[in-house]
């Protein structure tokens, strides 16, 4: 559905953008894979930052 | 401790009676500590005692009104304190820190949990385009979703949009910031250079590149005539904004103008000098004037005071 030309540079936050016209609960649905896409990219670097701990 | 009647008396613990109350009272008699009287004002004592001590768990003697100890506390008496007192103390406490949290409790809350989960919420919705609630939609989104013949593309360029621009951006900045480490000419102007864009708001950047690229009336997509007439009157007005905006860049840190001597000794029950001189000729030898003559428009770097005009010694009163 939303391939080919204008459609060949989409990011998930502008496919959320996109499906938002035609189907709002999709788009919410992309919106949270798209979350969750973040969390799987934010909590191992969280984990292995060690941000919590304090600098000498 | 006194009672209502003014009376010294002696005071000990008796955490262990149900008003907490610290002491007993002996009325009359300054030396009496520890003999318990069963009138009102002992009563009243009790029951002032027991604020005294409502933080304090350790029990003990009480100084009477003239600083001798009394052992008013009875042998075996029991001395701590109930344990709905003692957790409900320790819930206070822990509950201390929150009127300094709670804004950003709330602004986090606000901002940033309630809109996950209407979104969360809604994915399991069927809306029509009209924005009614049709019903549950179950997984059925999700599954229309994964069916998405474009949705693996658009995974791995997100994917690849985030890891080229996390080392793109390292890789740059550090280069960066090794050439602006150097001392070379220029380095200043580099440096606000890259600092404007920085410090631009990214939504006001945003709407100018939008009004550049506007397909129908955008600077950059007229016709070749009519852009550079736009090009031109838009660069045409930048000197003018630089100067307006150094000007209020200079009245900003400092003032810019500051008094001379001659105005600075002016009495303040005379006119300034400026509106009277400010058409006199220069003289003979002395470069025209600009603006009043109390005044000298002067300099001002950013960081550095501006250090103000001394007074003649007649002005130093």
């Amino acid at each position: 559905m939303y391939t080919g030309a204008g459609y060949g540079a989409d990011t998930t936050t502008t496919f959320v953008h996109k499906l938002k016209d035609t189907d709002v609960d999709e788009s919410a649905a992309m919106a949270v894979a798209k979350f969750a896409l973040v969390v799987v990219f934010v909590l191992p670097y969280l984990k292995t930052s060690r941000w919590n701990e304090a600098t000498a | 401790m006194r009672n209502a009647n003014g009376n010294a008396n002696a005071s000990g613990s008796g955490d262990g009676n149900p008003n907490g109350g610290g002491s007993t009272s002996a009325n009359g008699n300054a030396n009496s500590g520890g003999s318990a009287s069963a009138n009102a004002n002992a009563a009243a004592n009790r029951n002032r005692n027991s604020c005294a001590d409502a933080d304090d768990g350790d029990s003990g003697s009480g100084s009477n009104a003239n600083g001798s100890s009394g052992e008013g506390a009875v042998a075996g008496r029991v001395t701590t304190r109930p344990a709905s007192r003692r957790s409900r103390s320790k819930a206070l406490r822990a509950l201390a820190p929150l009127p300094w949290l709670l804004p950003a409790l709330v602004l986090i809350g606000g901002v940033g949990l309630w809109p996950v989960e209407e979104m969360v919420r809604t994915s399991f919705l069927r809306i029509g385009t009209s924005g009614y609630v049709r019903g549950s939609a179950g997984w059925s989104k999700y599954v229309d979703l994964l069916r998405e013949p474009a949705l693996p593309q658009v995974v791995l360029r997100t994917v690849a949009w985030v890891v080229v621009v996390v080392v793109a951006t390292v890789v740059i900045s550090l280069l960066l910031a090794q050439l602006l480490n150097r001392r070379f000419v220029g380095r200043t102007v580099v440096r606000w250079a890259l600092i404007v864009p920085w410090a631009a708001s990214v939504v006001m950047s945003s709407i100018i590149f939008k009004w550049l690229l506007d397909w129908s009336h955008g600077v950059l997509n007229t016709p070749s005539g009519q852009m550079q007439s736009n090009i031109s009157s838009t660069l045409a007005g930048i000197p003018g904004n630089m100067i307006v905006g150094r000007r209020a860049a200079v009245t900003a840190c400092g003032g810019g103008v500051r008094p001379s001597r001659r105005e600075s000794a002016r009495p303040l029950s005379q006119p300034p000098f400026g509106n009277g001189n400010r058409n006199r000729p220069a003289r003979a030898g002395q470069p025209p004037r600009f603006g009043a003559e109390g005044t000298s428009t002067t300099r001002c770097t950013p960081g550095r005071a501006m250090a103000p005009t001394p007074r003649p010694p007649s002005c130093t009163s």
